[in-house]
């Protein structure tokens, strides 16, 4: 006990925030259409930041674009051909013209996953401090959705009343039917639901942690004693989670975007 | 042929080498079925059951809600979500025995 020790409790009461302060929306500049408050926000700010990152690396990776490619330019070709097989893989020729959609939607959740396991830089305020839009399940909403629409707008556009036969898969016996039919559209309906859920608890459950073992540090540290010394092993874990995030922040945004490739398969070719 | 062909052909020959070597070192880890994988396709498929139930409770209630009768519309509602729920399970477990759904994630 002494100085050292007043000065880390002092510290960790000053930064220690609970595990949930991370996902709090930061008025930057407020702003309102009418009674509707569309004011700029931190999620603005990292859906933006997310963005132009995604447009400053493919604009560095074609910029010169080079037979044997060079660092960037091969970064952006695998980006590239890892979707573009993603899409044909799932969707055959045809589903080509959904590439720049799948594309646009994997680099945007896949930065906007990434980029919220940026540090934030120490003393800034709050409104500034890193943010993981995917974190808020609006946002992930929001993008399902968009999926969502465009599988039921496409496939009613393509195939007219014969999309409505995904609700009838074939074999079944027609006394069935009004069991069979209230099930699958329910079973479609769930679909945006669990895509939003699924990439929404990950980012949130992983930010979480992080934050609460983070805590653990502090305390223990601060306590004194040999449970200074044990706060060692949460600090090993904080890395242990950090490194599986960049693995969670992959896999959910790919897992995301090969999921709405096989529900766009549905509008693509409706007749199994 | 000079000795710098033949130098030239025997680098070629072992970058053919290590790049072989590369790739079979990339592709040997099955990701069949590891412990992580497998737990990741049951809380895949515990989300995509209990959002199931969910959505046809609520919509059993909506539906009920515009009739007048919300009661009746819950509990007719969530045995089909139920239902739904066991069909997207099975769906999703024997699409990846095919080979074209997605695989281990959480």
């Amino acid at each position: 006990m002494g100085m050292t020790d007043t000065l880390l409790a002092f510290l960790f009461g000053f930064f220690a925030a609970g595990p949930m302060e991370q996902f709090q929306i930061q008025t930057i500049i407020p702003f309102s259409f009418g009674e509707t408050d569309i004011s700029f926000t931190n999620a603005s700010l990292w859906m933006m930041i997310g963005v132009l990152t995604a447009l400053g690396f493919f604009t560095l990776a074609t910029k010169r674009l080079a037979l044997i490619p060079g660092g960037v330019q091969s970064m952006g070709e695998m980006a590239y051909e890892f979707i573009a097989n993603m899409v044909r893989d799932t969707m055959g020729e045809d589903g080509r013209i959904f590439f720049p959609f799948v594309f646009t939607l994997f680099t945007f959740i896949f930065l906007s996953n990434l980029l919220g396991l940026l540090p934030s830089i120490p003393g800034s305020p709050h409104e500034l401090h890193t943010f993981t839009p995917t974190s808020h399940i609006i946002v992930t909403f929001s993008l399902a959705l968009l999926s969502f629409g465009l599988v039921v707008i496409y496939g009613l556009f393509k195939h007219g009343v014969g999309f409505l036969s995904i609700f009838a898969p074939s074999g079944v016996p027609l006394w069935l039917m009004p069991l069979i039919v209230p099930i699958e559209i329910i079973s479609f309906l769930s679909r945006p639901v669990s895509l939003a859920v699924r990439l929404f608890a990950n980012m949130l459950a992983g930010h979480v942690v992080l934050k609460v073992f983070a805590g653990f540090v502090g305390t223990l540290l601060t306590a004194g004693g040999v449970l200074s010394v044990i706060s060692i092993v949460p600090l090993f874990g904080i890395v242990a989670v950090f490194l599986l995030e960049f693995l969670v922040a992959f896999l959910q945004a790919f897992v995301f975007t090969i999921l709405t490739c096989i529900y766009l398969q549905d509008a693509l070719h409706p007749h199994h | 042929m000079s000795d710098e062909d033949n130098d030239r052909r025997s680098d070629l020959d072992k970058l053919g080498e290590r790049i072989a070597k590369a790739r079979g070192e990339e592709t040997r880890p099955e990701p069949g079925l590891s412990p992580g994988a497998s737990a990741g396709d049951g809380l895949r498929v515990a989300v995509e059951f209990v959002v199931s139930v969910l959505v046809g409770t609520g919509l059993g209630y909506a539906i009920g809600s515009f009739f007048g009768a919300p009661v009746i519309g819950l509990i007719v509602g969530m045995p089909f979500g139920f239902a739904a729920g066991l069909r997207t399970v099975y769906r999703g477990l024997t699409a990846g025995e095919k080979g074209n759904g997605p695989d281990g994630d959480d």
